[in-house]
């Protein structure tokens, strides 16, 4: 039976009463038996103590797949539409063991802030260039930006430029790729978070990359209507975020750098 | 005879090995409640949700498809006490970590997270974050 955590008795300390309490009606019924002459005694055994529950087979946890994909060498870093790409992976193993660094509104103020979101790994919250530094990764794929915008696109190519300096402090021989933020549906585009500005921003990060010594992948383009927004094939939710089908134009983008 | 009525003794007064841990029954009691989960491997608890291998004997972890749902459940028994107070933590760190990724972007997912369960049973932890908690610890309890 389960208990609800925190609640009642503590289900240890219960465990261990009933226990005693068999113990002692076990002697007890011994006792009783032997004086009946139903037993002269209980053989010895050379038994060690008893696991209980420890009739798991051997293997219970499935086995990694051993084969060998492009991608296991590379990490993704992003926020909620990252997240797309990761579930994907994990149901297809497209991108094979690719490491996910990404959490649902990350932005790149949090990269560069503590505080608030944070990426984990192995359960840690940690600063994106640890996180990169832990996996052991050698390429890194960054998707964010989306999130900065209401925030003005300075402020966010700041940020941006202070994420990589972090990385290339302690991953130097990381190779970055600058992901373009992909579009969104009208439904979606406010004053400032418009396909507009998301235009400009790639713009000025394809830029930025040549500057910075990355890699610069347009993920964008071939997500866009003929307005430039997100196509409606391509968006789950009215909003930002992809479907299944956009996430296939990734794939396809990505394998253009599988190296 | 007498080795019949020693055990006949020994089940009466409760002292027989714990049953086996079934997590593939208390998933099947679970799945009807859920959307389309994804199964996680050893390698992707451990990365995700800060589950470590040589803590589990069994586990049993899913993830929803959909990216954009906080919905988890982790069934996980622990090797031994000290491995299930880790894993507890483990847990608590995932529901801090769900919180803070969606208390400003969606209201809806953070109060799913805010009404998460942590259920224990034995050397057995589990954690439920779904719309459908209440019932399913229901479930479970009975």
């Amino acid at each position: 039976m389960y208990v609800r955590k925190g609640e009642g008795c503590s289900p240890r300390r219960l465990q261990l009463l009933l226990c005693g309490m068999s113990v002692m009606l076990t002697f007890l019924c011994m006792a009783v038996m032997v004086v009946l002459g139903l037993v002269e005694s209980v053989p010895e055994t050379p038994t060690g103590p008893v696991v209980l529950g420890s009739s798991a087979p051997p293997g219970s946890f499935p086995t990694e797949g051993e084969k060998d994909n492009p991608f296991d060498d590379a990490a993704f870093l992003g926020d909620s539409v990252t997240l797309a790409l990761r579930n994907h992976n994990l149901k297809t193993g497209a991108l094979g063991n690719a490491a996910f660094l990404c959490a649902g509104s990350y932005s790149l103020r949090h990269a560069v802030q503590p505080g608030g979101v944070s990426v984990t790994w192995r359960g840690q919250a940690l600063a994106p260039e640890q996180a990169l530094q832990f996996s052991g990764a050698r390429r890194v794929f960054i998707l964010l930006g989306m999130n900065d915008l209401a925030l003005g696109l300075e402020e966010a190519l700041e940020n941006y430029a202070a994420l990589i300096s972090n990385i290339r402090k302690l991953c130097p021989e990381m190779e970055i790729y600058i992901q373009s933020v992909t579009p969104i549906h009208p439904d979606f585009e406010g004053q400032r978070l418009n396909n507009a500005n998301l235009d400009e921003m790639n713009l000025r990060l394809k830029s930025f990359a040549a500057k910075k010594g990355c890699q610069y992948l347009d993920i964008a383009t071939a997500m866009k209507d003929k307005n430039g927004a997100l196509q409606e094939q391509y968006c789950s939710d009215r909003q930002c975020h992809l479907t299944t089908a956009a996430v296939e134009v990734w794939l396809e983008k990505l394998k253009e750098v599988q190296g | 005879m007498k080795k019949w009525c020693v055990i006949l003794v020994l089940l009466l007064a409760g002292c027989a090995p714990e049953k086996a841990v079934d997590l593939q029954k208390d998933w099947d009691l679970l799945q009807p409640m859920l959307p389309e989960m994804l199964l996680l491997s050893q390698q992707q608890q451990q990365v995700l949700c800060g589950i470590h291998p040589a803590d589990c004997k069994k586990t049993e972890v899913y993830l929803c498809a959909d990216s954009l749902r906080a919905d988890e459940v982790w069934l996980v028994e622990a090797t031994d006490e000290g491995a299930l107070e880790r894993l507890e933590q483990a847990a608590r760190h995932r529901l801090q970590q769900k919180k803070s990724e969606t208390v400003l972007y969606s209201p809806q997912q953070y109060a799913v997270v805010q009404g998460a369960k942590i259920l224990i049973r034995g050397n057995t932890l589990v954690l439920l974050v779904s719309p459908e908690a209440a019932r399913m610890e229901k479930a479970l309890l009975d």
